[in-house]
């Protein structure tokens, strides 16, 4: 028997069945699709899928009570007595046999909720002749969701000679492609919602082509995976779509920051870029301080929520017809100078010694792309500055230079870990959507609920509390940015949704469906559904630039009760309703 | 150096890093007023920029402090900005 042929619960069953362990496969047939278990005159059967190598003939599979259903090429449909699998496995032509239970599209909600099912069985369009590139944390060519359809991946974090776009990495192809792997399983998940195609999980743009860029997750690598992506579109002449599940808040927020200008750069007719908005929304990250002369503002601000120490940075920006100064303030009270816009003939960056850790800070004259002022500091606290039982709190400390000195300084504190917060009523639950989301010919997408129960891999049953089923995700993060451009565009699915699980990856047992799928939540998932139906419109129209899709999306999105074409900061134009485009 | 080119945040990685002037220890996007004419390329790969993606604005490069000294005084540069590391958005 070629047990790797078996999809996991199918070979467990196989075991159990010639153990004779009836009470168990009792249990399971009703969700598996297992028949006759209890009548000991007809075989016990399987209702199964095959994948099938390209253009196999199974005419020759011959076992009593094997029916293969006719119709598809690579995926078949079959009904098997559990002592023909031996059979059925050892065919040439069969590459995978797994159990009914994994043709429930999982998506179903997903995609029905957004009308993707009507719109595909009313254009027939698949992706088909489009390029998919995924930025993110790598894609697992095992899969069979991705089976023949990775055309390259560039793993930026192998050792290599890298790309035309980037020095860096290792580019594979071929049987090369399983040199790199997604431990993350977030990159896997993501592809599968955008391009998987299998029994188990129909992506949105099945037909696809893919190539997967395991980024460093630095902006320069970022950027590059973006140029490299389009590279090879343009050299196979196929329109392209580039999914970026990922951002931060480095930036302006105003989508005048390297990354989202390349990101700008790069696309145009046939060339989209679509980003995930951020899971920020009900985080505390973003604060206005309104300064007024010379009087000092104190904004609180909390390393870590849970008490641990962690380094955190402040990144604030201000109209460029004021001059404001700041300081920071320790738990313990003492605080740096104050510090104002410094001349570009010096570095503006000074450090700062205090007992609770080192405090360094940048406070430049302007900044040359978008003529804004900034000050970015950086808090290093010591360990020895944890009070037990108290909350480290420093203070963001703003002031004018003079008393004509006016304005609104909007200020994001971030950390590596994502747990630094502001307190008090300066945090604002606005501007939360950083780059490359802001990007201006981006495609940003909030998420959307149209899942919150599931089923594990043990078939216990389990709720998502804080989702609220067919309503906007409370995590998906707000727009406007900060210059008032309305950003996210568009709301998708992004809760919960099962996708494609990395063999390398190790999620947590609640949230695996089976050996192949996984549960994950976040604006990244709702991203790559935006994705798969951008690869579908470029399939009808490989022309169709970034304003048109805007367009043609604003005019097919609504939130709930509202009509289309109306903004709201946490909807954007609101929910897509694809069967309409 | 022309600091007015340095966004904040490399202007503190500046700040602290070790004094190797050699040091190829900030990776950083740089943004250009025009794709580079022949002559600029050269200077950008002189100054360790190793690839640049034919008719870009934005390339990224690891350099060094002698690297960022020379390329911020060149009128042509507009900006050059730290890279930032992103994190992706999803969570099980």
């Amino acid at each position: 028997m070629e047990y790797r042929k078996l999809a996991p619960s199918l070979a467990a069953a196989y075991q159990r069945y010639h153990q004779d362990d009836v009470s168990s496969l009792r249990r399971q047939s009703a969700s598996l699709g297992w028949v006759s278990v209890d009548e000991p005159a007809k075989p016990t059967r399987a209702v199964v899928s095959l994948i099938c190598t390209p253009d196999a003939t199974l005419d020759d599979v011959k076992h009593e009570g094997l029916r293969i259903n006719q119709g598809g090429n690579r995926i078949r449909t079959a009904i098997v007595p559990f002592d023909g699998l031996e059979t059925l496995a050892e065919h040439d032509g069969v590459e995978r046999i797994v159990s009914a239970h994994l043709l429930r599209p999982y998506l179903d909600a997903a995609r029905a909720g957004v009308g993707v099912d009507t719109f595909q069985n009313t254009t027939g369009l698949t992706g088909k002749d489009v390029l998919v590139g995924i930025v993110d944390t790598g894609i697992d060519p095992h899969h069979p969701a991705f089976t023949g359809r990775i055309e390259r991946i560039w793993d930026q974090t192998l050792h290599g000679h890298g790309v035309p776009e980037g020095a860096f990495g290792l580019e594979l192809k071929g049987s090369q492609l399983t040199q790199s792997r997604d431990t993350e399983g977030h990159g896997s998940h993501v592809s599968g919602i955008s391009a998987g195609a299998e029994p188990v999980f129909r992506g949105v743009a099945p037909d696809a082509r893919i190539v997967a860029v395991k980024t460093n997750f630095l902006d320069s690598g970022i950027t590059a995976g973006i140029q490299y992506v389009f590279r090879l579109g343009r050299e196979m002449g196929l329109p392209t779509v580039v999914n970026l599940s990922l951002g931060g808040h480095y930036d302006p927020h105003d989508g005048s920051d390297a990354l989202s200008l390349s990101v700008d750069e790069e696309t145009g007719p046939g060339r989209l870029v679509c980003c995930a908005a951020g899971n920020e929304g009900t985080d505390d990250i973003h604060a206005r301080v309104p300064v007024h002369g010379t009087a000092v503002k104190s904004l609180p601000c909390i390393p870590d929520v849970k008490g641990r120490r962690h380094d955190f940075m402040l990144n604030g920006w201000y109209a460029t017809d004021s001059r404001f100064e700041v300081a920071v303030a320790a738990p313990s009270g003492h605080s740096t100078d104050f510090q104002g816009p410094i001349p570009t003939t010096e570095n503006s960056a000074m450090t700062y010694d205090l007992p609770d850790g080192k405090v360094e800070i940048a406070t430049p004259e302007t900044n040359t792309l978008n003529d804004d002022r900034n000050f970015f500091i950086m808090v290093r606290p010591e360990e020895h500055s944890l009070a037990p039982g108290l909350l480290p709190t420093w203070q963001l400390l703003v002031r004018g230079v003079g008393a004509a000195d006016r304005g609104t300084v909007d200020v994001w504190i971030l950390d590596k870990s994502g747990h630094a917060r502001f307190n008090g009523p300066m945090t604002s639950d606005d501007m939360k959507i950083g780059s490359p989301g802001c990007a201006s010919s981006a495609i940003t997408v909030a998420a959307y609920a149209t899942r919150t129960t599931w089923e594990d891999i043990d078939h216990d049953t389990f709720s998502a509390p804080w989702l609220r089923l067919d309503d906007i995700a409370d995590f998906s993060s707000e727009g406007p940015l900060r210059d008032g451009a309305r950003k996210p565009d568009v709301t998708a699915p992004g809760a919960m949704i099962v996708s494609a699980l990395s063999q390398d990856s190790a999620p947590e047992r609640e949230l695996t469906l089976d050996t192949e799928h996984v549960a994950m939540q976040g604006t990244s998932m709702a991203c790559p559904f935006l994705a798969g139906v951008c690869a579908l419109l470029l399939e009808r129209d490989g022309d169709l630039d970034p304003a048109r899709v805007k367009e043609l999306l604003k005019a097919h999105s609504a939130r709930p009760h509202a009509e289309a074409g109306e903004f709201d900061e946490k909807w954007g134009f609101g929910l897509l309703d694809v069967a309409g485009l | 150096m022309d600091y007015g080119k340095l966004d904040a945040p490399l202007a503190v990685r500046l700040a602290s890093a070790a004094d190797d002037d050699a040091a190829r220890v900030f990776p950083v996007l740089i943004r250009l007023t025009a794709p580079p004419s022949a002559e600029q390329l050269a200077t950008l790969r002189a100054a360790g920029v190793v690839r640049v993606p034919e008719g870009r604005r934005t390339v990224s490069a690891d350099l060094s402090r002698r690297d960022l000294e020379r390329l911020s005084a060149e009128p042509w540069v507009q900006a050059v900005s730290l890279s930032g590391e992103r994190r992706p958005y999803g969570a099980r």
